[in-house]
């Protein structure tokens, strides 16, 4: 059964469509990954799979459930959002404890402290961490509440918006090992958006390439790997990133 | 090295906490000539606070000491306050991470870069203030300048918003530019213009950078040297090209940590941060 399907799609905001004719299929338990730069319309898919945008047309289906245009409760069980900034995408005014049992109380789950002190260890955060305030936390340990957030009502599918590109580069490695072994034990699907093709080298196997609302090229990891796209766009997109590297761009 | 422009010597800072003050800068000391330093090191490492410091842009409760900070001959510490917005942006100017939090919205982009040059230098004729700020936006390869003059913030795209950012900094001349994060909110083609472009004026202008990022890579392609700062010490320092030998276990840490393109690891090394950092 394929975790995301997208049929057709055409997504926009007040009218003016932003994500044309998008067509996708991710099976389960395969960590896929939308790359593209700002704009291209990447985190507008994830948006819209998550509901947070409802101006879309074509089919959108998870698990084999398909989307209404509404809030979908059942669907918040299956599959779960984590945002770019970890600074921006938890409540200031709410402790770590408040955030993680929020969905529980939402979707009327017991055993709140058990699960959220199981989670805090899921995500190797400590427990002191309980009952601190996001600001109390570094970057790379509020990612990591997010992620605990996202997962707390154990869903199968994990959307993902540039889930490290506001961290470290040793917290995004902690990060990237927490996501990957995460989705090894928890046999998680992952679509990823993110603009750092490194990133898609170590976490996915899949990709595609968007750029202004369509997707020129999909390709599998070793296409990355090797360089050997088709699309002039997605050979540029991979030369300026390999070109980021000293050893490449000094011999 | 030229006659050092900016000259640092156990530069600390310390913001109180609930035991006492916490030093979070301890003790960092460099020269810096005409060139292109590159700091180094992850959140928390202090190497923004170093930026902030030297243009004494850290308010109470943070407190700052250092046994010597001089630029161009000037005792910074010693300024009045009156003293100090003389040198900083006319002589010593910050780009900031993020184009959007660092405008004003509701200013025009012409408008702000102007304001940038009225401060530190009165008197101008609105026409000759103009067409300064139409040949910074060309300067900084915006086409269509006298368009995006009158443009707001909310209405340019990050890369440009950027450009707009360097535009006002560079407009007042000034000696030396402190960089932090420039290019970390934008895209990695637009990257990549935004630090050929910084590259380009400084070396235009003969004036020193101080380029202030998390980012190894960037930092090896765009400085001369390279200070690695961690927990509020340099732990490294080293000449852009031998970044490779590094021998310092936490710079080999951060170099082992970023993903490559060709990644078949199936765990990226990570540091072990107890033994640099509490909570």
């Amino acid at each position: 059964m394929s975790a995301i399907l997208l049929n057709d799609v055409q997504i926009g905001y007040g009218g003016a469509p932003v994500v044309y004719d998008l067509t996708l299929d991710v099976a389960e338990g395969e960590s896929f990954a939308l790359v593209g730069e700002s704009g291209s319309g990447k985190s507008t898919v994830l948006k819209a799979i998550a509901g947070l945008t409802p101006d879309w047309q074509g089919a959108i289906s998870v698990l084999g459930a398909p989307r209404s245009h509404r809030p979908d409760r059942a669907l918040a069980t299956r599959c779960q959002m984590v945002f770019q900034d970890p600074y921006g995408s938890l409540h200031p005014r709410k402790t770590i404890d408040d955030a993680l049992a929020e969905p529980l109380v939402i979707h009327g789950i017991g055993d709140r402290a058990e699960r959220v002190v199981a989670m805090l260890r899921a995500v190797g955060l400590d427990q002191r961490f309980r009952f601190r305030f996001p600001h109390q936390l570094s970057g790379g340990q509020r990612q990591r509440v997010a992620i605990a957030r996202a997962l707390m009502l154990e869903p199968r599918v994990l959307l993902l918006d540039e889930p490290t590109s506001a961290l470290d580069v040793s917290v995004q490695a902690e990060i990237l090992n927490l996501l990957k072994s995460l989705r090894r034990e928890q046999k998680l699907t992952y679509l990823l958006v993110t603009h750092n093709l490194h990133v898609v080298a170590f976490l996915c196997d899949r990709l595609a390439v968007m750029r202004d609302g369509r997707v020129v090229e999909t390709a599998d990891v070793e296409t990355l790997r090797s360089g050997g796209f088709q699309h002039p766009y997605s050979r540029e997109l991979h030369a300026l990133s390999d070109g980021a590297r000293p050893e490449a761009a000094d011999g | 090295m030229s006659a050092p422009l900016l000259e640092v010597e156990n530069l600390r800072v310390a913001f109180p906490g609930r035991d006492g003050p916490v030093e979070v800068v301890k003790g960092v000391s460099f020269r810096l000539g005409r060139e292109r330093l590159g700091i180094v090191g992850e959140s928390g490492s202090g190497k923004s606070l170093t930026g902030r410091a030297i243009l004494r842009l850290i308010r109470p409760p943070g407190r700052v000491a250092m046994d010597r900070l001089r630029f161009d001959g000037i005792d910074l510490p010693a300024l009045s306050e009156k003293g100090m917005r003389a040198v900083r942006g006319a002589r010593i100017s910050m780009v900031m991470q993020d184009p959007k939090f660092s405008l004003n919205p509701v200013m025009t982009v012409g408008d702000q870069i102007a304001e940038a040059l009225l401060v530190h230098q009165r008197g101008r004729r609105r026409e000759e203030l103009r067409a300064r700020v139409i040949e910074m936006l060309e300067k900084v390869r915006i086409n269509d300048p006298e368009r995006v003059a009158g443009l707001y913030p909310h209405e340019v795209s990050g890369g440009m918003g950027q450009r707009v950012m360097i535009a006002m900094m560079l407009i007042p001349e000034p000696d030396l530019l402190i960089a932090d994060e420039p290019t970390s909110a934008l895209d990695v083609s637009v990257q990549a213009s935004v630090m050929d472009l910084i590259d380009a004026l400084i070396r235009e202008n003969g004036m020193g950078l101080i380029l202030i990022s998390h980012d190894l890579d960037l930092i090896a392609r765009y400085c001369d040297r390279i200070l690695v700062m961690n927990a509020g010490s340099v732990v490294e320092e080293c000449a852009a090209g031998q970044l490779d030998a590094a021998r310092h276990p936490y710079t080999r840490g951060l170099l082992a940590a970023v993903p490559r393109m060709n990644e078949t690891r199936e765990v990226l090394p990570t540091l072990d941060r107890t033994v640099w950092e509490g909570t």
